[in-house]
């Protein structure tokens, strides 16, 4: 019986166990992807575990009890316990969208009431783009991004509402401004296109998010730098968990796209001979009837021969992970690009550490280092003629009767003027290499004595130490003629950086939030260089890396060094009542060494002011709105123009005086100081409205700003006869923008299949000088508010045709463009003193007066763009598809390699090339003829001046079209956590009426030819 | 029926597909001019065959053949195999030739595919007279008063095209007539004779070459007091003026800056407006004087002269338009090049600062493309300096100085600056101030 009860007993006692048996299951996140460490709780009870490294859980419980299911980030979710659970979390998007980066801090984006916008990194296309500014091309409104050239690695302009202040933008990664020194260039006849020297440092696939400050209140807490706007960069950190390795990498293709047509080697001749018919040299043609007609092919085609496909490779692999106390991210990225110029390359090593480590449970300290090595190989490019003429414009111009080499190997020269016009495969020969090494080290350390309080410390220090060398053959043209020119450069310039902060935030039951930031800064700025350019080697053999055999009398020889500093008092105050009235102080105090004490500090405020609306009762639960928030702000940023010290300077250099009509080198004066010289100031009123309707489906911002540059530091000329005869001085002149800016999201269509998503970005600005100084006299045709890229010149009518004759364009023949006389002067009764307006301007008569001056110069054109963008995201299945479009409405550019061929359609007698267009010029054959003949070149006038070669250059770029393919997780049984393939198309289409090179990018004839990309692309995670 | 057209059709399009994406012009001949078709030679002659060869695909070989003639060229292409080649192939006549002949031209492509043409190869006579080199037409020599005599030595190199036969030289004032037989293209003679009296004596050469030309060369010879020549200096710099106008015209720019290059050795850029414009040089700013160069009309090689007789100075005349002007006092000699301009900036108009006011004068065009003019007027006592800058202030053109005087004009890219001073004046002057940017130099003419 005892045994029967222990049996019993011992029954009793297992019983909840059996009952509890274990319930196992996943926790993934909204994309498929485990979640490590999410918390599973029986509800009631203290029972809980956590999720693996895989996602996975285990607990003892029995089905049917209530588990929740939480991770910071995510809703939490309440769920009937079940065998093999799958738990989809989905974003918790309160918490997710919460931190912005905003300087010296972050705020929750509801918070935010300065125009700061966000773009994440990995929205943005990769492929064939070597910086993160190619990419944020049009992403955002009020920020125009524009590539200088189209070869490797070239610079980008890049302004924030207008680059009303004429500086950059500001680029800050993880809190320590980056350097944007310049490569130094070759000191010789020859360079590449200038180098991007701004975002290009930085892999994209480092990048977590960016956001951009643009306007005052909220970029004034970086103060004088601060007037281009700022960019905010935030690198990717590790995350708690097991090793994650992620890897992405594209291989591209490039070929050229939309290049100019010039007349192949049998037109060419026809060309040329009807060229010396029309000039009356008859006498003088090269080529007889006979030989044109037995010509067969189209000769040499000089393009093909220094041009190729050009192929970019990309590949980045991080790892990440940690533990809760330790953090790491480790990534290395490569890309290489071999542009579509032969011997035309870049090649980018990109390696980073960032590190969090947690001490105990009030210190935190953080590393980020970060590697760039940057090397070029470039070929001579610009629009320079004859002897100085670079690869393109060679290529393009040279004579397509030519073979490339004499039977003795050696590079044919141009017949019909030996000596003068560079073979363009010679140019090849060329050796032109520049590097760029940037490292970049910073550190924080953060300690939380109490849970509102933060102290955080920061420094950093970013080096670059940059360098170009080249050598110029005796094989080439110019080359022989120096005996070889060899050229090495170096510039090298650190930015060190110390900043500390003490933040005090405290959010009283969602009713009041306040945050408090109080800080200091300082940073100094060093620089320095040498370069060395000597001609006459003994031997091409050794290039520039032997540059003592060089026997000249005079290199050229320099070394510079310099530095600035400047110290800084930073503060914030950010205050939110009822998570509806918001309102954000900024001010920053600035100390620059590059001002005389008596302006060595600039204050630069700022304030903005927001109310959500949509958290007001009377408007809270409306179904159709998600969020309304009305915000405005004012501030101020400084900027010290080109400014680089008040101080009268002398200067030892070469030249500086001319003793029996040579240079002699010596002491001279440089520079005229000036002590009252202070900072401009930039001040920015924006008024936003953020809005979000249907429940996120249509999301927006619509944005009003004005923005005012006073103080104006300007050049002036001396009124006496100086050595030097400029001094820098703050002028009476302002200069406005105002400007509105649209910005879309609409959720278009999102199901589980088929998603669509699309964004809509649009600015439209104008920058107008409002005020001038007091001794300004505007031109006859000039307003006194002026707006900014107004183009002026004489209006024209065409062609003068045969037997028309104008009086006031006396060396005009027929054939030459028809300027028009639209106008003259007002004159006063001597007949001879021009009237003049109470403006000071002359006064039009609103006649012709039979004379081309300046009464007859109007305002043609505006050319400032007006940006727009257009994204459009689909999702169908495990596809995902992206067709990425941007333009602008507004645009006028003069069609330069028309206007060069044209103009200088003379030339064509000595064997320089031109356009297939040409053959539509005027001649007595041919008096439909719409462009300029030969007459063109003696009238004096240059057509640049007028508005007969510009062209409406509004454009649509479908800028990328890419497609890609996401393999479910499952697919791989828990190996990878995610892979992707994907294949683009870049720069696809241009619609356009421009007929020049492109509306972006290089103009003339030597501009480096714009390009289509085809990349596919592979990237996963495991 | 109907399948089997049907699968011909599609076989048939594949077949055109295919042969439309070959290389573009494949099946084509190459291209071939000759640019003549015909040549006239006599033995020994040199002659140029000049032509073109062109193709779609590329150049294998070019040659030139005439077994006969014993010509056998041949350019191998096939390394660059470039799509056009312009050949110059030089080749002489054996002496033992026979005629008529006919030279064959060969263009082949990669692809094997020919092109011939032949060049005719018939006999003519040279007609290209012989001539004498090295002779001037007035020739000085000196007559020594203490022996009353003057040996005449002279050297004259023959050319002819065709082989020369004889030379006969005749001097009849003195009696003195000479034949040389000749038997090459190129050959020397010495004429050598004493006089006895200070004269001009007529001398001609007669030179007959083997195809019949004949040529006849007329000099003088002067026997005369030995010319003496001042000892030369290195100067610091010359000045060039214009020998047909006035200095006193001028405010400015009369006397235009010639650079010293190297010992001995100067170089200008100057504009004649007319072929009868000539320039003098001076090395200090004086028109008249001992130290004037320019051509001396006796003594060819000279240009130097003194006031001691019988040479006296002539201006140079290079002839109308742009001249560079290289002077070399040692050897005594003037050499002239046509100066390209195509780079001057003659497109814009260009202003000169009216100085102390700081007003501009608007200029219009001038005589030449690259020329810019303007009235202006120059009042006493004012410090002037003249500058020339295109009106968008982009580039400007100053004036610098050199050894105290106004020496060039500067170019400069970034438009900053002025320039030197000028001398200043003692009365009101209305003047033409013309810029010139492709010598480049500024006139100020009183008006």
């Amino acid at each position: 019986m005892k045994k029967k009860i222990i049996i019993i007993l011992c029954a009793l006692c297992l019983l909840p166990a059996a009952l509890l048996a274990d319930i196992s299951g996943v926790v993934l996140d909204e994309n498929g992807e485990s979640i490590i460490g999410a918390s599973i709780m029986i509800e009631g009870t203290t029972i809980g575990t956590i999720t693996d490294f895989d996602g996975q859980f285990t607990i003892a419980a029995s089905e049917g009890q209530t588990l929740i299911i939480s991770y910071v980030g995510y809703v939490t979710q309440t769920l009937k316990a079940t065998a093999n659970m799958r738990v989809e979390m989905q974003p918790d998007n309160k918490v997710l969208e919460e931190l912005v980066v905003i300087g010296y801090g972050a705020s929750k984006k509801s918070n935010i009431s300065g125009s700061v916008e966000t773009v994440k990194a990995d929205e943005l296309p990769k492929a064939a783009s070597a910086s993160v500014g190619e990419m944020l091309r049009g992403r955002t409104s009020g920020m125009n991004i524009s590539s200088n050239s189209a070869a490797p690695g070239a610079s980008q302009s890049i302004t924030i509402r207008g680059g009303l202040s004429g500086q950059k933008p500001l680029i800050i990664i993880d809190g320590i401004p980056q350097l944007q020194s310049g490569a130094p260039s070759s000191g010789t006849g020859y360079s590449g296109s200038d180098k991007d020297n701004s975002l290009i440092n930085i892999s994209p696939d480092d990048i977590e998010s960016i956001n951009i400050l643009k306007d005052a209140s909220a970029a004034s807490i970086y103060g004088s730098d601060a007037s281009g706007g700022v960019i905010l960069i935030t690198t990717k950190r590790g995350k708690e968990g097991k090793v994650e390795v992620s890897y992405s990498g594209s291989v591209a293709f490039q070929t050229i796209k939309d290049a100019p047509v010039f007349l192949d080697a049998k037109n060419f001749m026809i060309e040329q001979n009807k060229l010396f018919d029309e000039l009356g040299r008859s006498g003088e043609k090269r080529y007889t009837q006979e030989q044109i007609d037995s010509y067969v092919g189209r000769g040499t085609n000089w393009m093909d021969l220094v041009t190729r496909t050009g192929m970019v490779n990309e590949h980045a692999v991080s790892v990440n992970g940690g533990t809760a106390n330790t953090r790491y991210l480790i990534s290395l990225g490569l890309y290489d690009h071999k542009g579509i110029a032969k011997n035309n390359d870049m090649r980018r090593l990109t390696g980073r550490i960032n590190l969090d480590q947690q001490f105990g449970k009030y210190v935190k300290v953080g590393v980020n280092t970060s590697f760039t090595s940057l090397k070029y190989n470039d070929v001579p490019l610009g629009d320079a003629r004859q002897s100085d003429a670079a690869l393109i414009y060679s290529a393009m111009t040279f004579n397509p009767t030519v073979p490339v080499y004499n039977l003795d190997g050696s590079y044919a020269d141009n017949p019909n003027r030996p000596n003068i016009y560079p073979n363009p495969v010679s140019l090849l020969d060329i050796t032109d290499q520049s590097y760029s090494r940037d490292v970049f080290l910073t550190g924080f350390v953060e300690v939380k004595p109490h849970e509102d309080f933060t102290l955080r410390a920061t420094g950093g220090v970013d080096m670059k130490f940059a360098g170009a060398d080249q050598y110029i053959p005796t094989t080439t043209l110019k080359g022989a003629s120096l005996g070889g020119q060899a050229s090495k450069q170096t510039s090298n310039s650190k930015l060190g950086i110390i900043n500390a902060t003490a933040t005090y935030a405290h959010d009283w039951n969602d009713r009041h939030d306040l945050s408090v930031m109080a800080g200091w800064e300082w940073k100094k700025n060093m620089w320095d260089g040498h370069g060395i350019v000597a001609n006459n080697f003994p031997t091409d053999g050794a290039l520039m890396n032997n540059i003592g055999t060089s026997e000249s009398e005079n290199p050229n020889i320099w070394s510079s060094k310099g530095s600035s500093q400047m110290a800084s008092f930073i503060s914030r105050a950010s205050y939110t009542a009822l998570n509806r009235y918001i309102v954000t102080f900024n001010l920053r105090v600035d100390g620059s060494s590059n001002f005389s004490k008596k302006h060595q500090w600039g204050a630069f405020p700022g304030v903005s002011l927001a109310w959500r609306m949509s958290e007001e009762p009377w408007l809270k639960n409306q179904w159709w709105l998600s969020d309304l928030k009305l915000r405005g702000g004012y501030g101020q940023t400084g900027n010290a123009g080109s400014l680089t010290g008040i101080n009268t300077i002398y200067g030892v250099s070469r030249g500086t005086y001319v003793i029996d009509g040579s240079l002699v080198n010596g002491i001279g004066l440089r520079k005229l100081g000036n002590p009252d010289l202070k900072w401009e100031t930039l001040s920015d009123a924006n008024i936003a409205l953020d809005f979000g309707l249907f429940k996120g489906r249509l999301s927006g911002t619509l944005e009003f700003y004005q923005r005012d540059r006073s103080d104006v530091i300007l050049t002036k000329n001396l009124m006496s006869y100086n050595e030097i005869n400029t001094i820098d001085y703050n002028s009476k002149e302002v200069y406005r923008s105002r400007g509105v800016e649209l910005t879309l999201h609409t959720v278009n269509v999102d199901t589980k299949l088929f998603g669509w998503n699309s964004d809509l970005c649009f600015s439209f600005y104008r920058n107008q000088t409002i005020s001038r100084d007091p001794d300004f006299i505007p031109a006859p045709y000039q307003d006194f508010v002026e707006d900014w890229g107004n183009v002026y010149g004489y209006r024209t009518d065409g062609l003068i045709q045969a037997g028309e004759s104008y009086p006031y364009l006396p060396n005009s023949q027929p054939g030459a463009i028809h300027y028009l006389d639209i106008n003259g002067y007002q004159y006063e009764d001597d007949g001879v003193t021009i009237k003049r307006d109470n403006e000071g301007r002359y006064m039009l008569s609103g006649k012709p007066d039979g004379r081309l001056d300046q009464a007859d110069i109007v305002k043609l054109y505006n050319t400032t763009p007006i940006p727009f963008s257009f994204n459009n995201s689909f999702r169908i299945w495990h596809f995902d598809l992206n067709i990425y479009l941007y333009g602008s409405l507004n645009g006028y550019k003069q069609n330069d390699v028309l206007y060069q061929s044209s103009y200088g359609i003379a030339d064509l007698v000595y064997g320089v090339n031109a356009l297939t267009s040409v053959k539509d010029r005027w001649t007595y054959q041919n008096t439909q003829g719409t462009l300029p003949g030969v007459a063109e070149a003696n009238s004096g006038i240059d057509p640049s001046a007028s508005n007969f070669f510009f062209e409406k250059s509004w454009f649509l770029r479908l800028d990328n079209i890419s497609l890609g393919f996401n393999f479910p997780s499952e697919w791989f049984k828990g190996y990878v956590k995610s892979a992707r393939i994907y294949a683009a198309v870049r720069n696809v289409a241009v619609i356009t009426p421009y007929k020049g090179m492109d509306p972006e990018t290089g103009n003339g004839i030597g501009a480096y030819p714009n390009q289509m990309s085809g990349a596919i692309g592979l990237s996963f995670k495991f | 029926m109907k399948r089997t057209t049907f699968i011909l059709l599609i076989l048939a399009s594949i077949l055109c597909l295919f042969s439309s994406c070959g290389e573009e012009g494949a099946n084509l001949r190459p291209g071939l001019y000759v640019s003549t078709e015909l040549i006239d030679v006599f033995p020994g002659k040199q002659v140029t065959i000049s032509g073109q060869a062109s193709c779609y695909t590329g150049l294998r070989s070019v040659s030139l053949t005439c077994a006969a003639l014993g010509i056998n060229q041949t350019s191998d292409l096939s390394s660059q195999a470039p799509k056009v080649w312009n050949f110059d192939y030089d080749i002489t006549i054996p002496m033992d030739a026979t005629f008529p002949q006919d030279l064959i031209i060969t263009a082949t492509d990669i692809h094997g595919s020919e092109m011939k043409k032949t060049v005719s190869v018939r006999y003519a006579p040279s007609t290209t007279a012989p001539y004498i080199g090295g002779l001037r037409k007035q020739i000085a020599v000196d007559f020594d008063e203490e022996s009353g005599q003057a040996e005449c030595l002279l050297t004259a190199t023959l050319y002819g095209e065709d082989f020369l036969k004889e030379a006969k030289v005749e001097i009849p004032d003195v009696d003195f007539s000479e034949t040389y037989p000749l038997s090459k293209r190129e050959e020397e003679i010495t004429i050598s004779h004493i006089f006895t009296a200070k004269g001009t004596y007529p001398m001609t050469i007669t030179l007959s070459d083997n195809s019949g030309n004949i040529t006849v060369s007329e000099h003088k010879l002067i026997v005369m007091k030995p010319e003496v020549l001042d000892e030369i200096s290195d100067y610091t710099c010359l000045y060039a003026f214009l020998g047909n106008v006035e200095q006193s015209d001028y405010i400015y720019g009369f006397y235009q800056y010639v650079n010293r290059v190297d010992a001995y050795q100067y170089e200008v850029h100057v504009y004649a407006p007319s072929d009868e414009t000539s320039f003098f040089f001076s090395p200090t700013m004086q028109t008249n004087g001992e130290r004037l160069f320019g051509e001396s009309p006796l003594v060819e090689d000279h240009i130097i002269s003194v006031q001691t007789e019988p040479g006296y100075v002539q201006g140079y005349k290079p002839g109308q338009g742009y001249w560079g002007l290289w002077i070399d006092l040692r050897e005594q000699s003037i050499t002239k090049w046509t100066l390209d301009n195509s780079e001057a900036d003659k497109t814009h108009l260009y202003h000169t600062a009216d100085w102390n006011s700081w007003s501009f004068s608007d200029m219009t065009a001038g005589e030449t493309p690259y020329q810019q003019q303007a009235d202006i007027t120059i009042y006493t006592g004012n410090q002037y300096f003249a500058f020339a800058t295109a009106t968008d202030w982009s580039h400007m053109w100053r004036i610098w100085k050199a050894d105290g005087e106004l020496a060039g004009w500067w170019f400069s890219e970034d438009g900053a600056g002025d320039g030197a001073k000028l001398p200043s004046i003692t009365t009101d002057t209305e003047a033409t101030i013309i810029f010139d940017t492709a010598i480049p130099w500024c006139w100020i003419i009183k008006k």
